[in-house]
């Protein structure tokens, strides 16, 4: 592995941002191809990971490890079957969402460009990242272009939202931060060693007490992140402020970077604490899943109803996260990525109404359908897709969610499933207030039909669609051995807890772990010899 | 070793200064440049100096001013400040009519005063250069003769200034009295030796952190900040918020590291500057809410900044406070070099209002003040994000949970005010027309080297935090 | 040959593919041709394959067709397998003649109508979506299909979406229908937490094996049954169908008489074996699809739209395909699931061809005396009432019949006796409607009466097809009265229904049960006749005399209206409660309160910042003080 791949797929999108800095701002055209061409090959970059990419094992791939500035903080990073698909989502993606502000942007494409650019950078980041500081970089710096997205390009209220947004997740990543320079501290005095490496960090064993507040502390940040209930507020205001690309940005990936630390952190080091709040956390889920379904019902504005019904599906996604067994935590992944097409391309559908409408009040829609009948077949898959219907992504997920949910606690699993008759209700209602019914509003009867720009970049969505939904294992055999590893992870470290606390012992604030004694630099000869 | 060396870095400073007085007599006012450049020369001559005697450690007037490395590094970065500070002034000065022959020379002495206290190990060492600097400071506050804001900001400062010097030197002889020695190093010994400390020591120690409170701006004595930050001429301004900040550290450092290294935390000093360093934090940035003048609220910001630093000094961890400090530098005087930037001849933008819309008018001064701005706030992958990094991770690393809690906190409550700025830059469309005056490349220069500072302690710090390891060393570890 | 039984479904699913990618740019003519095409393809492989399977004989009825393995993860296993054995190859049969007879039709029918390309996608779609459910040899897949056909009920009942009331209908279908799939889903969980797996033998071995308990599998089926309660359109979820007949009428021959609604019959028949172990279960399906029958059939009685009164009719047609499914007779209820798909699509054709006589009136009170113009629209007619009625020699006799004769021989005398009376009610309402209609004096729109034309061969030739189908159709099921082993469906479906608890009549109970239905029926003609022939002052006197009665059945019992109050209306008006005042004033009023209450102190402390000197050096000296004092005490 001598070619860096996975430093180029994370930092091409950056070193283009920088290059934009020296292109005059005039030459727009010029940018937003070049833009569009970065994230594109980018994307075919990413590609080789996933054809390259060893199903048969948990170790992460693609590993590039180097010394950075001491004190355990490396320059480490790596993906696995987990976080390989959200990284190929995101640069899947970038493209699609470049296409779709083509025009809608028109003042400040260059600067605009740029924060995309950086924007992508920092979530593939925070995918790749396997050194607990270098995590925290991403995760913090990703913010700052995305206050500029809202901030410069939204709407009305745009300032309040960005803000809000900034502020929200921020007050969840610092306590995170505390959080993780405490476990750092822990391995120190466990080892004598500094290090961020979660690998050393699953490594360790925590005191049940002490896992409780840094459990706390990681489970905010990322529940404010997903959002689940009552962290939701910021995602609403966030959505309708922000331009179509932040919207699509914001839910198809920056969402997941919640559910992913979930499962990268929160249950791998904290199993006893996650036991001990699993079932507050599980029923903050399910009133996460219906609350926002009914929240969804009555919005008036197209864009906050989609934003309701990402709280509702990603509370499903949390929930199967937190039922631990194979079908869920597979489901929960493959449903990331539903979420991330199907909600994507729904904002993206919003977007191209508001372009000829400008506005977002459903009550200023009506009979879209007859004036633009091909953009109607786009959102009818679309919504057909978040709703879960079979033949299309949203199903598969779904069901492997609601089965793994159910298999674990059957009464979450039959509240759970009342999402799939909700999502239908306030989805299809929308659907028929905005596209179907007589044409009241006759600024409609001037709507074009989609344009070939607009097709191409709705197309792939929809083949991704229908690929998702008819032949998942495409994607889903990838995943077995990392999801299973992970599971064993969780339970074998609940085991030699629960074992100490039986035999009585006085437990320090951590123990390292007896098997899989590895530092890691034996672990970087593993590497190597692979 | 014992060597007259040990006092060229002064020499140096003061022999500048004063040829600077000199020429100033000489010098047509249109040409005052010169005097500019000469200072620039001398002071890269004393940096050059410093660097030379790295690792080298020298001592005269037997021992009472000595040149290790930690006093090495504060000096350079002390020298590397005023630099600066005399890059941004150059065309300020004729911009704002404040340009007389003094304003070099001050300075220079100010910087002199600074680099005694920073190399010495005895308190009256220290006070002697604290008021070299204090006096001087004093009347460079009150340089922009035209502006009665500028005045009144001089005498407060004066005022006040004197009044805490009075508590210090208070301080000094108490701990005399106490401990029959000014220097620290025995002061210290006497601590270690006494299981219980008499009333007087602790009286005369908590005197010490009065004085050299007010020079580090914390809270309670750091009411005269806002208002000398903003009647200051403004790169006056920006040397305020890092030379005297640093330096008072640097003592405090001298004094408390081996301090509380010797775990005597238990003891209420601890507590008292664990009381101090919270107001600190809650208050600066509380208040800095509120302001709508970009120097106030880079002011308040700076008592706020001094509190983290506090936290630092809590954990005992030296090299963390100064990494922060060599970050801070650069990002506050960036920070005031932009809004510096931001000026037309006689007349200085420094309301909210006049930054609507700047970041797309002038999209370099944009760019750079938004990172400086980022970088105060603590987002990577800046210096201030760094830095707060280590201080915070020493702290939990000392126990310090609930403490570094409260620091997040509080610096949560900075980013609103930091991004407000942003907010008005970018977010805001222009009410009204902002001319400015970008002729001005010796500012440029600044805004470019604080930008590089900024990143490359935020990215690749590696070898800065080399040098500083190397220089704390010298520290005494008791 | 049978092997490519697997094609069935995916020739229509091509055609599909093709029309909705290019079909804006094909010619009409050439959508038409294909459309029906792919569906008549599919027709003779079904046809082939149920040669092949009644040469190949009972051992090895069943062939399995894996195509590729569909969902796996953990225990979860669902592969997309198609099977076919006799209750597949019927249903497929079914869906496959009856829908080539209605594309046909509709060539004629839809020929002036704009999204013409589009009504044949949506048809070929479901035509795919309804053979995945009857073929799927996984129930997983089946609820593929069965979600299938309910997105194509959907589109197709929202055909004309620009009509409010059609989108609203459309969207009412899939939602009601949600709910009935959401207990579907929970039974599939079940049966995979219980069993192990989703595939149909091995469910049938599973229980045969006795490896569930009564419990379990009263508690499976029960959520199936309420999947197939929201499909087939009964109590308490009935409520959709009636508006659905806002789609076009071979839309609603197709999906809501004939395929779709039927499905639920369908798949409690493949699952016979869970419903037949357990017992309180099959009494459940027996009691509400005799109540549905009953209570639809009243509801039929008053109704003046002429596709309304067929859609209850067919509400309370599937109730008694229920009715036979659950007193154990499956084969009965497919029977008759068999007939009823050729005699109601038959109807509504028919109804169809009549709105098109009357360019689009839907009013029975607005016509009368039609059988002189419509020459061939009338007969067929006839004979579908005649059918659907249970006048004997017919096929919906037959199937009926057997029904009902099975329910007595159960020994469930009141799910009997309800069938009988819906029986009277059945005969009353058909010829009620075939007497306004085509009988008494005139009663057009003028207008609608000056271009009053008999539709073209192309709507009339189905027409007679499903007729002559009606008429014959029962002849594969006869009852044991006309000797034995007649009952050709019934023996030919045994692979795939084993015999639940077989009651043996004595010949003269038989032949009771058929005269009494047979008198009913003929009752039930007869007060028809009465009402509207004879002396049509009558219907007024008993509305004048039960005026509430009838409001009560004119409004359908208002179950629309008190559903809408009790579920819809309540959970909007609350959510919109919830929102304002919890959502954006607590949840988001702790998030911008502390931000405000953050503010506020800032506000305060800088009230100290005075700018007087003295304060400051007060505040100094006080610190000063305290810290001291501290440092003392």
């Amino acid at each position: 592995m001598n070619l860096p791949i996975l430093s180029i797929v994370t930092f091409l999108p950056l070193a283009g941002a920088v290059l934009f800095i020296f292109i005059g701002r005039e030459r727009e055209n010029l940018l937003r191809y070049l833009g569009l061409f970065i994230t594109i090959i980018t994307f075919v970059a990413s590609l080789y990971l996933y054809f390259n990419f060893n199903a048969q094992t948990p170790e992460p791939q693609f590993v590039e490890k180097s010394a950075w500035i001491g004190y355990g903080i490396n320059y480490h990073i790596g993906i696995d079957g987990i976080s390989l698909y959200l990284v190929l989502l995101t640069t899947f993606l970038m493209p699609i969402v470049l296409l779709s502000s083509w025009t809608y942007i028109q003042s400040r494409v260059k600067e605009y460009l740029i924060f995309m650019l950086m924007l992508q950078t920092g979530i593939i980041g925070v995918f790749v990242a396997l050194n607990l500081f270098l995590f925290y970089v991403f995760w913090e710096a990703m913010l700052i272009p995305m206050y500029f997205l809202i901030g410069i390009w939204g709407g009305h209220r745009k300032i309040y939202a960005t803000v809000k947004f900034v502020l929200f997740t921020m007050l969840g990543s610092l306590l995170m931060l505390v959080a993780i320079f405490y476990m750092y501290s822990l391995f120190y005095k466990a080892t004598g060693t500094y290090s961020f490496n979660i690998f050393d960090y699953h490594r360790m064993i925590l005191n049940p007490n002490v896992q409780t507040w840094l459990f706390l502390a990681f489970a905010l940040a990322f529940a404010i992140k997903v959002p689940m209930f009552p962290f939701h507020t910021w995602l609403p205001d966030a959505h309708v402020e922000a331009p179509t690309a932040g919207s699509v940005v914001l839910a198809a990936v920056l969402l997941k970077m919640g559910t992913y630390g979930f499962l990268r952190f929160a249950l791998p080091l904290f199993p006893d604490a996650l036991q001990k709040f699993l079932p507050v956390l599980a029923v903050l889920c399910i009133i996460g899943i219906i609350y926002g379904g009914l929240m969804a019902l009555i919005q008036k504005d197209v864009k906050s109803l989609v934003a309701y019904s990402s709280v509702s599906h990603m509370g499903l996604i949390m929930l199967a996260v937190f039922a631990l067994n194979i079908e869920a935590v597979e489901g929960a992944i493959y449903q990331m990525l539903n979420h991330g097409l199907s909600t994507g391309a729904l904002f993206l559908c919003v977007g191209i109404l508001y372009e000829r409408s400008h506005t977002r009040l459903i009550k200023d829609f009506g009979g879209v359908s007859k004036q633009m009948p091909v953009f109607s077949a786009f959102f009818l898959i679309c919504m057909l897709s978040s709703v879960g219907l079979p033949g299309l992504n949203g199903f598969v997920g779904e069901v492997l969610c609601l089965y793994g949910v159910f298999k674990t606690n059957t009464l979450f699993g039959i509240l759970g499933v009342t999402t799939v008759i909700l999502a239908a209700a306030y989805l299809l209602w929308m659907f028929q207030r905005v596209m179907q019914g007589p044409i009241t509003n006759e600024k409609i009867f001037s709507f074009k039909d989609l344009r070939v720009r607009e097709i191409v970049y709705l197309a792939p969505i929809v083949v991704m669609m229908f690929w998702m939904g008819i032949y998942p294992q495409t994607f889903l055999r990838k995943m077995d051995v990392s999801v299973t590893h992970l599971l064993n992870q969780v339970n074998k470290k609940e085991a030699i807890f629960t074992k100490a606390q039986k035999e009585k012992k006085t437990l320090p604030p951590s123990i390292l772990m007896e098997s899989e004694k590895h530092t890691e630099d034996t672990e970087k000869e593993e590497k190597e010899s692979r | 070793m014992n060597s007259i060396y040990a006092l060229s870095p002064v020499l140096i400073i003061v022999a500048a200064s004063l040829l600077v007085l000199l020429l100033e007599v000489f010098l047509k006012r249109e040409n005052k440049n010169y005097i500019a450049y000469i200072s620039l020369i001398f002071l890269i001559a004393c940096a050059a100096v410093c660097v030379q005697f790295w690792n080298k450690v020298y001592s005269y007037f037997d021992g009472n001013l000595i040149l290790d490395n930690l006093s090495l590094f504060f000096s350079f970065i002390l020298i590397l400040a005023t630099f600066l500070i005399i890059l941004i002034s150059m065309k300020y000065l004729t911009l704002q009519d404040t340009n007389y022959g003094e304003y070099y020379a001050l300075l220079l002495f100010a910087l002199s005063g600074m680099i005694i206290m920073v190399s010495s190990q005895d308190l009256i060492v220290i006070f002697l250069g604290l008021e070299v600097l204090s006096i001087s400071s004093y009347t460079l506050a009150g340089l922009r003769r035209s502006d009665e804001k500028s005045s009144e900001a001089a005498i407060k400062y004066f005022l006040l200034g004197s009044f805490a010097s009075a508590f210090l030197v208070f301080g000094i002889a108490l701990l005399f009295g106490a401990t029959q020695s000014t220097s620290i190093p025995s002061i210290i010994e006497y601590f270690q030796s006494e299981s219980a400390l008499s009333m007087m020591a602790l009286v005369g120690l908590g005197l010490v952190v009065v004085g050299f409170g007010f020079k580090i701006a914390v809270v309670p004595f750091h009411m005269w900040t806002p208002d000398v930050y903003q009647g200051a001429p403004t790169p006056i301004t920006a040397f305020f918020s890092v030379g005297p900040k640093a330096v008072g550290f640097a003592v405090l450092l001298r004094i408390f590291y081996p301090y509380f290294r010797e775990a005597l935390q238990s003891q209420a000093i601890f507590a008292l500057l664990w009381i101090i360093a919270v107001l600190t934090m809650v208050v600066g940035n509380l208040i800095a809410l509120r302001q709508t003048n970009v120097k106030r609220i880079l002011a308040y910001s700076s008592i706020a900044h001094a509190g983290y630093l506090m936290i630092a000094i809590l954990a005992g961890d030296n090299e963390s406070l100064v990494f922060y400090l060599t970050v801070y530098l650069f990002m506050n005087i960036g920070a005031f070099a932009s809004v510096i930037a931001l000026g037309k001849k006689d007349h200085e933008y420094l309301e909210l209002e006049d930054y609507r819309g700047i970041g797309f008018k002038y999209p370099w001064i944009g760019a750079t003040f938004s990172v400086f701005l980022i970088s105060l706030a603590g987002f990577p992958p800046t210096g201030g994000f760094l830095a707060k990094f280590y201080v915070f991770s020493a702290a939990v690393r000392q126990g310090l949970v609930s403490l570094v809690i409260i620091g997040v906190l509080a610096s949560l409550v900075s980013v609103f005010y930091y991004l407000r700025i942003i907010i008005y830059m970018y977010m805001k469309e222009p009410s009204y027309e902002v001319e400015i005056n970008i002729d001005n490349p010796a500012l440029f220069l600044v805004l470019f080297l604080c930008l590089y500072g900024v990143l490359q302690l935020g990215i690749f710090p590696g070898n800065i935090l080399v040098l500083i390891r190397q220089a704390v060393s010298s520290l005494p570890l008791l | 040959m049978t092997e490519i039984f697997w094609l069935i479904p995916f020739i229509p699913a091509l055609s599909t593919l093709i029309l909705a990618v290019f079909g804006q740019k094909l010619p009409k003519k050439y959508v038409s041709f294909q459309a029906c095409f792919a569906v008549f393809a599919s027709f003779v492989i079904s046809v082939i394959s149920l040669i092949g399977l009644l040469q190949a004989g009972h051992e090895h009825s069943t062939i399995v067709k894996n195509l590729f393995s569909w969902i796996h993860a953990g225990s979860f296993k669902a592969d997309l397998s198609l099977q076919l054995d006799p209750l597949s190859a019927v249903m497929a049969l079914v869906v496959t003649g009856v829908g080539f007879l209605i594309h046909v039709y509709s060539v004629g029918y839809m020929a002036e109508d704009k999204g013409y390309t589009r009504y044949f996608t949506y048809m070929n779609l479901f035509t795919f979506a309804m053979l995945i459910l009857v073929m799927a040899s996984n129930i997983v897949l089946m609820f593929v299909g069965w979600e299938g056909v309910g997105l194509c009920s959907y589109l197709l009942i929202g055909f004309w979406f620009e009509k409010h009331s059609a989108a609203n209908a459309g969207k009412k279908a899939f939602i009601v229908n949600r709910i009935g799939d959401a207990a579907f889903l929970l039974g599939i969980f079940f049966i995979f937490i219980h069993i192990g797996s989703g595939e149909f033998h091995a469910i049938n071995e599973a229980i045969g094996g006795g490896e569930i308990t009564q419990s379990i599998a009263t508690l499976i089926a029960i959520l199936l049954f309420v999947g197939a309660v929201g499909k087939s359109a009964q109590i308490p979820l009935y409520v959709w169908l009636p508006d659905a007949m806002e789609g076009p009428t071979p839309v609603s021959a197709l999906i809501h008489a004939a395929t779709m609604v039927t499905a639920g019959v369908y798949m409690v028949s493949r699952m016979n074996i869970l419903f037949t172990f357990s017992i309180s279960a099959g009494h459940i399906v027996a009691v509400v699809g005799a109540v549905t029958a009953v209570f639809a059939a009243t509801m039929a009685l008053t109704q003046n739209d002429i596709k309304r009164v067929l859609a209850y009719s067919t509400i309370s047609q599937i109730g008694y395909m229920f009715i036979g499914c659950g007193v154990g007779a499956y084969a009965a209820g497919m029977f008759h699931l068999y007939t009823h798909a050729f005699f109601k699509s038959l109807l509504f054709l028919a109804a169809g061809s009549v709105m098109h006589a009357l360019s689009g009136e839907l009013n029975m009170q607005k016509m009368g005396g039609l059988r002189k113009y419509l020459p061939l629209t009338y007969p067929t007619f006839l004979i579908g009432a005649i059918a659907i009625a249970g006048i004997p020699f017919l096929s919906g006799f037959f199937s009926k019949d057997a029904i009902l004769t099975s329910a007595f021989a159960s020994g469930q005398y009141f799910v009997w006796g309800l069938g009988i009376f819906g029986a009277v009610l059945t005969a009353f309402y058909m010829f009620r409607l075939i007497f306004l209609t085509f009988y008494g004096k005139e009663r057009l729109e003028p207008e609608a009466k000056k271009h009053l034309h008999e539709s073209p061969p192309v709507m009339t030739i189905p027409l007679v097809l499903l007729a002559f189908f009606s008429v014959i159709a029962g002849y594969v099921g006869l009852p044991v009265v006309f000797g034995k082993n007649l009952d050709f469906f019934g023996r030919f479906l045994e692979p795939a229904i084993e015999h639940a608890h077989e009651v043996h009549l004595t010949l003269g109970t038989e032949w009771m049960l058929i005269l009494i239905s047979v008198a009913v029926a003929v009752t039930g003609i007869y007060i028809a006749w009465v009402f509207y022939i004879k002396n049509p002052q009558i219907p007024h006197n008993l509305v004048a005399r039960f005026p509430g009665l009838y409001k009560l059945l004119y409004n359908k019992y208002y179950v629309d209206e008190i559903y809408n109050t009790l579920f819809v209306n309540s959970t909007i008006k609350g959510s919109e409660v919830v929102y304002d005042h919890f959502d954006l004033k607590v949840i988001d009023g702790v998030v911008n309160g502390s931000a405000s209450a953050t503010n506020f102190f800032g506000k305060v402390l800088s009230y100290i910042q005075t700018g007087l000197i003295k304060d400051y050096a007060l505040i100094f000296l006080l610190g000063a003080i305290l810290l001291l004092g501290y440092l003392l005490f």
